[in-house]
């Protein structure tokens, strides 16, 4: 299993997700306290109601608290979030050793009341050497304390995950409590892809997939095609959807929404396998107009015609993708991503000429390329 | 420190004076004797806003009295309070003969040599990383290699920690030459048991090969940058004649990551009982 489906505001987890299933190696969905509600409501099921939708289908339900949205400037988007019993006292508080205990002890037992595995709560960092980064710390090990099989969560900004020898030290000192596994996020500004990935925050998200898949299995949450080099690194499930919010993590996703509106329009971008980048719907109608051939080999296939097909289209390039990454050893992987990088941005030029656009092979591929370089350097490959 | 100090600590902890055995700064070292054995006393100095070191030290002292390792030193009293207010910290440790491992190193050692100080060191840290206690200042002064061949780790950090001489820039008690990246670092990062066990990296390497990994030149601005990069000459290149997984062990050992490196004493006593 290779992939982990996001939360949505739209109303379609359980049911896009159990389909998806014939197109790619979904293991489950993930649960969010800010996209779905405790009890349900005319717009969307309860999140018990959908834990045991995806079950039935035989896939695994996830429930994360995302308590490090709430260090997030702007959060705002509460009108889930406050049915669930998540807090003892002032939501966000975790100033003491008792009340990061109480808030540890109740996201397990919303985890328990949805019959899900437990998933410890992190906060967002900004620096992996900073009173927050102990605080993180401790949510881990008192999550590890109440649960030894429980998944553990690090979550940062990219320049936490950029940030070497600190990062390295504050990894080291989660890899003590020996988790059953692990959940990292990157956290961005915008909800915008291409994701503006730095070299180095790759490299320190590589370094940390690598480290801690020695002894357990590692997920990078909303991770998408920007996961990539993580998971050559090690890691074995990526986070994804049919949505921009599913597929990055970012401030924007938690901000006060204006509008009673929750899903919007629907993302219609084409995943491109050959250059692992979107294009709309209609550069992708045009390359396939323009130069058939080409279309159909970096599609690969036809333009899936609707958000629909091109999130099953999504699901399939990521998961042959993936399969590719983790067969071998970690060279290997290292170098079969580099080869396809490779290989994307030498056919970019074509792609843009036929499609009569600019090449955007800087924003989708020099950040998660260069990375990766930095990874490979390191491991000395 | 002034003698009142230490005259102090004997008189609290019921211990009849022998002899000096070491001084510098704030520590005391003294042979004592204790109901007809004779034992070490122990004595520093404590700036009075340090609290929390204080407190910190107690427990730890209070953990490593519960230990039964042959390859840890036995604290045989507790942490006592030396003055009104505090000016100092006392307890007893079982007293060692024989020399530092400091005193051995130098020459080139064979690897069953090395392998039989590593597995002993390992095995004393994987006693004190099981009552969750770091040593953080693991030097080839604080291993003893008594007059029966055994191996003992000494002077964990918690006496260092009553200090403020003697830290390194992340508030961490090691000494140059022998610290770990992790010592860099304060908050989350700072040392872990995978500290002690780079620590313990360092040992053998400097065993095996005559000269540190990352040697202190006297610079020590110069030595914690190297240190930061912890790039280090590949032991194979100096010792080609290791066996392969021997030279594989040294260097997870040494690896810059923490989380790379085995977890704690006991698995790297474990990986090198493997290596027999």
């Amino acid at each position: 299993m290779t992939l982990l489906i996001e939360d949505t505001a739209r109303n379609n987890l359980a049911s896009w997700t159990c389909e998806g299933v014939q197109h790619g190696s979904i293991d489950g969905a993930v649960l969010s306290p800010f996209t779905t509600p405790r009890t349900r409501n005319k717009y969307k099921q309860s999140g018990r109601q959908t834990a045991d939708r995806l079950r039935a289908d035989g896939l695994v339900a996830h429930f994360d608290a995302e308590t490090h949205a709430l260090q997030m400037p702007n959060v705002g988007d509460f009108r889930y979030y406050n049915s669930w019993p998540l807090w003892g006292g002032a939501v966000g508080d975790l100033s003491t050793p008792a009340a990061i205990r109480d808030h540890v002890e109740r996201v397990f037992a919303v985890q328990d009341e949805l019959g899900v595995p437990h998933l410890g709560p992190t906060i967002l960092l900004h620096s992996p050497q900073s009173a927050e980064s102990q605080t993180a710390l401790r949510l881990a090990e008192t999550a590890a304390d109440l649960d030894g099989n429980a998944i553990l969560s690090l979550t940062g900004d990219s320049a936490f995950w950029a940030s070497r020898a600190p990062l390295d030290a504050h990894v080291g000192a989660l890899a003590q409590i020996d988790a059953a596994g692990w959940s990292l996020t990157v956290v961005r500004q915008f909800t915008v892809l291409p994701v503006p990935a730095m070299a180095e925050e790759v490299h320190g998200l590589c370094r940390t997939a690598r480290s801690l898949s020695d002894y357990a299995d590692v997920h990078v949450s909303h991770g998408d095609l920007t996961a990539l080099p993580a998971i050559a690194a090690g890691a074995k499930t990526l986070g994804t959807g049919w949505d921009p919010r599913q597929r990055v993590a970012a401030y924007a996703s938690y901000e006060t929404r204006a509008t009673g509106s929750d899903g919007g329009g629907w993302f219609q971008q084409v995943t491109l396998e050959g250059i692992l980048s979107l294009l709309t719907h209609g550069e992708a109608t045009v390359l396939e107009q323009q130069n058939a051939a080409l279309a159909a080999r970096i599609l690969p296939g036809l333009v899936p015609p609707g958000p629909k097909e091109a999130f099953f289209h999504h699901v399939e390039v990521l998961d042959r993708v993936i399969a590719g990454l983790q067969i071998g050893d970690h060279r290997a992987a290292y170098n079969n991503l580099s080869t396809l990088y490779g290989a994307g941005t030498a056919d970019w030029p074509a792609v843009a000429a036929d499609a009569n656009i600019a090449s955007r092979a800087n924003a989708w591929l020099s950040g998660v390329s260069a990375g990766l370089g930095l990874y490979g350097q390191t491991e000395g490959f | 420190m002034d003698d009142a100090v230490w005259q102090e600590a004997e008189a609290v902890l019921g211990v009849e004076d022998v002899r000096e055995l070491g001084v510098g700064g704030q520590k005391m070292v003294r042979l004592v004797r204790r109901d007809g054995n004779e034992c070490v006393l122990k004595v520093v100095g404590i700036e009075s806003d340090a609290p929390d070191a204080l407190r910190r030290a107690q427990r730890e002292v209070e953990l490593l009295k519960a230990l039964d390792s042959d390859h840890v030193v036995k604290v045989e009293s507790d942490l006592v309070e030396i003055g009104n207010p505090v000016v100092g910290a006392s307890w007893l440790e079982e007293y060692l003969d024989g020399v530092d491992l400091a005193d051995e190193l130098g020459a080139q050692w064979s690897w069953d040599d090395t392998r039989k100080m590593g597995r002993e060191v390992a095995l004393g840290l994987g006693a004190m990383h099981e009552v969750k206690v770091v040593h953080r200042d693991l030097s080839a002064s604080n291993v003893r290699h008594v007059d029966g061949g055994r191996y003992v780790v000494m002077d964990p950090g918690f006496a260092r920690h009553t200090l403020r001489s003697g830290l390194t820039v992340g508030g961490q008690p090691g000494t140059l030459g022998f610290l770990s990246p992790e010592h860099l670092q304060a908050y989350s990062g700072s040392p872990t048991p995978s500290s002690d066990v780079f620590c313990l990296g360092v040992l053998m390497y400097t065993a095996l090969t005559g000269n540190q990994p990352i040697p202190f030149t006297g610079d020590p601005g110069e030595y914690l940058g190297r240190l930061l990069d912890a790039e280090i000459p590949d032991v194979a290149g100096i010792r080609p004649d290791l066996p392969a997984p021997a030279v594989e062990l040294i260097t997870s050992m040494l690896h810059p990551q923490p989380a790379r490196r085995p977890r704690n004493g006991n698995r790297v006593a474990a990986l090198l009982e493997d290596l027999h």
